[in-house]
């Protein structure tokens, strides 16, 4: 009982107390209103920084395709036209006759190999006598 | 819930919450209109969204709490770098004030000794409506805990009011 009359009895100086409380507050369309001009303020800050970000990245994109277009061959032509020094040592005497082909030869060039002799061949000649 | 519901919602809580966000605001006047402004700033951006698992009056009290501990914690970072050694703060809301009944004035000197958590949970439940429950979800702690603070704290204001009313 004494509990019931003490908790009503809070209550009441509760109210009496935090009534100088709620004297004190702002109307509310101040602070609403104050509010949502802040909200526009961000959202103009956030506008203007995704535009300052949308155009610096714009102009690195630019940038780098400038760059990228006043460079000579890419590194992977590089590559695949690159020989080894040593290349050179690979090619051995006669090898493009390897590379000759038989359907190639004409009946003149048939003729021409057929009467040829080497020009010592006279000197084997005259040994066997 | 709409922008028009949200803002009647708020405006029929607004004295109400101005009177919390005081309290939060160890009854600092400006400060308690600057955190209920940034409250309303957080709920306009969605930064605080009402999702209706509790009482709208519940989710907005402890949205004021939150942001007033988050502004005092600013805040104090703020005075860390500019008062210097030696230096005071005058507490101006407390030089000018009405004289209050006798009774009244025991009562507020007899909550003023109160640990804040003790005060603001019994500002909930008396002054606020609030149930025990719904105050355990505005100061993010559990219900044993807030009546623990609740009868604690109507303990302590009951002995020292009589003791205030016993040296008169």
């Amino acid at each position: 009982m004494k509990q019931k009359m003490d908790e009503q009895k809070y209550s009441h100086l509760f109210k009496k107390l935090k009534q100088k409380d709620q004297e004190l507050a702002p109307s509310f369309e101040r602070v609403w209103q104050a509010a949502l001009s802040k909200t526009e303020r961000t959202e103009r800050t956030w506008s203007f920084h995704r535009f300052a970000i949308a155009a610096v990245l714009m102009i690195a994109l630019v940038g780098s395709l400038l760059f990228y277009n006043k460079q000579g061959p890419t590194p992977l032509q590089t590559v695949t036209e690159w020989q080894s020094p040593t290349n050179s040592l690979l090619i051995f005497p006669g090898d493009e006759l390897a590379k000759f082909e038989i359907s190639a030869v004409t009946p003149e060039i048939a003729n021409s190999l057929f009467r040829w002799e080497s020009p010592t061949s006279s000197l084997i000649k005259f040994s066997n006598r | 819930m709409d922008e028009l519901e949200l803002k009647t919602h708020l405006e029929e809580n607004h004295s109400k919450s101005f009177v919390w966000a005081m309290s939060c605001c160890s009854q600092d006047p400006v400060e308690a209109e600057d955190t209920l402004q940034t409250v309303y700033l957080k709920i306009l951006e969605g930064r605080a969204k009402y999702k209706g698992k509790s009482a709208f009056k519940t989710w907005l009290f402890a949205v004021i709490r939150n942001t007033a501990v988050d502004l005092q914690r600013r805040k104090r970072v703020r005075q860390l770098g500019l008062i210097s050694y030696g230096e005071t703060i005058v507490d101006e809301t407390s030089v000018e004030k009405d004289e209050p009944s006798q009774t009244l004035a025991h009562f507020e000197k007899a909550l003023g000794e109160l640990p804040q958590r003790q005060q603001q949970i019994l500002e909930l439940v008396f002054y606020h409506d609030v149930t025990l429950e719904q105050a355990a979800e505005v100061m993010a702690i559990s219900v044993g805990s807030v009546r623990t603070h609740y009868h604690r704290g109507k303990k302590r204001i009951r002995h020292l009011m009589e003791k205030s009313e016993t040296l008169e």
